[in-house]
């Protein structure tokens, strides 16, 4: 007796002519009788053929570059991986069936075991030599790691990719103290030239510059770190400019916003 | 896209309503309709040969609701910035992303916040996270051009790309780090301040404050109240500058200016290390003072106790109260000074 639930499953099978003349034939027996299975069989139908007269649709290039980039970061962290845990997955690939959590577990407390059970001989074998002469075996230094395989260069384009502290995101979050740092360097480069104008400045220029500067610099204090910031660092620049090269030391700079 | 009514946030590619999302299809023939995406494998000699990138192109338009489009805030970090100002009320934006992967594509943003008070923000971003493959800034990049009407003030920020700013009426804020600016035909208050991007400003009728810390400074055709322009490192060349206050100083650098002086106008020229030029074309009287290693003033003139050299040139019967002050200084650099055109 075939029911809906039997045939269903094969109705694919059945469009795509893979079932055998008897199976077929049931097949298409149940759906002479089924009109629910029937119109599955249709719409199925009428899906293939939509698809089939869909043009070729061609992989952007861009999908083999990100293929080959996760490849070759996969190699990267493969090779940055420790021997012994390279060694254990060539052994869980050769395995028979892979090993699952218990199975690994299993095989940690055989090792452990086998280490107490060497130690044990070991401790064994020194009780016995004691009496003895020394005996001294020389230790084979195991030889170092090779490094990381570097990058094949036709997977990833070497001006792309970057450390993960020089990523795009993490080098617009710098830029605001690269901006106010080249703004420092400058007031610093202009605080030198006012100490060398300064002598030649009057009592009341240097009282007038010192609160001035004071004045200046708290407002840099005070100011949100980026663009208010620099604002107020332009303006010191602008005053300081003006102090060294204008001799505009009273008066405060006009420009300065 | 009613986007300034419905106080909409706009994330281009991200957060855009269904009804706004503009697809994303493969470049093929014509360029995209206004609000349409394209995304496409790079045009050969885009970059360098071997580096494969995707790139992606958008246009919106924001029209305004109610208020009109009066302020234009841009911070582009990522890339170039062009406003041009034409006769129209909407803001139209093309976008343009690249980005060496299309992951990378995905991580780089441009937001849209319409304000009802008749500003609209620009904002590019790009997403961070553990699960990102590093991209380098220099491998990334978005360009926005944006028309705008010509009455929006615009105030923009942008990084390494340059920022264009031409055709406006209300003038604008501008500031890169180590992008050129360039300004055209904008009339208005203008400020722009770089810390090391090449600024020229050009036909620019309106007060100008410019600043910039290690790069040379063009001006070109400017009219208004007044000119402040500072430079540290680099050299100030002005041509067809008419303006009532103008102050140019340099801390090392040379300053070539021609200009024309305004009755009862001031011009200040300074330079710590550098030679200072000044070309006057003047309409009255002038009175100029210098100082520096080499003085010329170009007429007669009398050297003062205290180092200064002055010379009066006078206008027939104009009032001394129209006489335009020039004040040349070169604390280590000579001065030079010539009137080239007299209109008395």
């Amino acid at each position: 007796m075939t029911t809906c639930e039997t045939i269903q499953p094969r109705l694919t099978a059945y469009l795509d002519g893979d079932l055998d003349d008897e199976r077929g034939s049931v097949v298409r027996g149940h759906l002479r009788e089924c009109a629910a299975c029937r119109q599955l069989a249709r719409e199925e139908a009428a899906l293939r053929d939509g698809l089939r007269v869909l043009p070729p649709v061609d992989p952007p290039p861009s999908l083999w570059a990100g293929v080959a980039a996760r490849l070759a970061a996969a190699e990267v962290a493969d090779a940055r991986k420790p021997r012994w845990r390279r060694t254990v997955a060539r052994l869980a690939r050769w395995a028979p069936w892979p090993p699952t959590m218990p199975q690994y577990a299993a095989g940690a407390v055989l090792a452990a075991a086998a280490v107490v059970m060497l130690y044990w001989r070991t401790q064994r074998a020194d009780e016995q030599l004691a009496a003895g002469p020394a005996v001294v075996v020389p230790v084979k230094r195991m030889p170092e790691p090779p490094p990381p395989r570097p990058l094949p260069s036709e997977a990833i384009d070497p001006a792309a990719v970057a450390p993960a502290g020089d990523d795009v995101t993490a080098d617009l979050r710098a830029e605001p103290a690269r901006t106010t740092a080249s703004y420092d360097q400058v007031i610093e480069e202009l605080m030198k030239l006012a100490s060398e104008a300064r002598p030649a400045w009057g009592d009341d220029q240097k009282a007038a510059f010192d609160t001035k500067l004071v004045a200046l610099r708290s407002g840099i204090a005070r100011a949100a770190p980026g663009r208010t910031q620099q604002r107020a660092q332009r303006a010191l620049i602008r005053y300081l400019q003006n102090a060294v090269v204008r001799d505009d030391v009273v008066l405060a700079s006009r420009g300065a916003r | 896209m009613t986007a300034v009514a419905r106080v909409l946030l706009v994330v281009l590619g991200t957060a855009v309503p269904a009804a706004a999302q503009p697809a994303r299809t493969p470049l093929r023939g014509a360029g995209p309709a206004i609000g349409g995406a394209d995304r496409a494998p790079a045009r050969a000699g885009d970059r360098a040969p071997g580096r494969a990138i995707v790139q992606e192109r958008s246009r919106l338009t924001i029209e305004p609701a109610g208020q009109a489009i009066t302020r234009l805030s841009i911070e582009n970090p990522l890339g170039d910035v062009r406003v041009e100002g034409y006769d129209g009320t909407a803001i139209q934006i093309e976008t343009h992303k690249v980005a060496p992967d299309e992951d990378a594509l995905d991580r780089l943003h441009i937001s849209l916040i319409p304000n009802p008070d008749g500003t609209v923000a620009i904002k590019t971003t790009a997403d961070g996270g553990r699960e990102h493959q590093p991209v380098a800034r220099a491998a990334v990049r978005i360009d926005l051009v944006i028309r705008a009407p010509r009455d929006a003030r615009v105030e923009a920020l942008v990084g390494s790309g340059t920022l264009e700013v031409a055709n406006m009426d209300a003038g604008g804020d501008l500031d890169t780090g180590s992008g050129p600016i360039s300004v055209r035909n904008v009339q208005g208050e203008v400020l722009t301040h770089s810390v090391s991007g090449l600024t020229r400003l050009v036909q620019v009728f309106g007060s100008v404050d410019a600043q910039t810390l290690s790069s040379d400074l063009d001006l070109d055709t400017i009219g208004g109240d007044r000119l402040i322009a500072s430079v540290h490192h680099g050299r100030i060349d002005g041509r067809r500058v008419r303006a009532r206050d103008v102050e140019l100083t340099t801390t090392d650098g040379r300053i070539m200016l021609e200009a024309e002086a305004a009755l009862r106008g001031h011009l200040v020229v300074s330079s710590f290390r550098g030679d200072v030029d000044v070309q006057l074309r003047r309409h009255g009287a002038v009175t100029v003072r210098a100082r520096g290693t080499k003085v010329d003033l170009g007429t007669q003139s009398r050297a003062q106790s205290n180092g200064w050299v002055e010379a009066a040139i006078s206008a027939g019967d104009r009032a001394l109260i129209e006489t335009a002050l020039v004040e040349l200084r070169a604390m280590r650099g000579n001065v030079r000074f010539a009137i080239i055109e007299s209109r008395p």
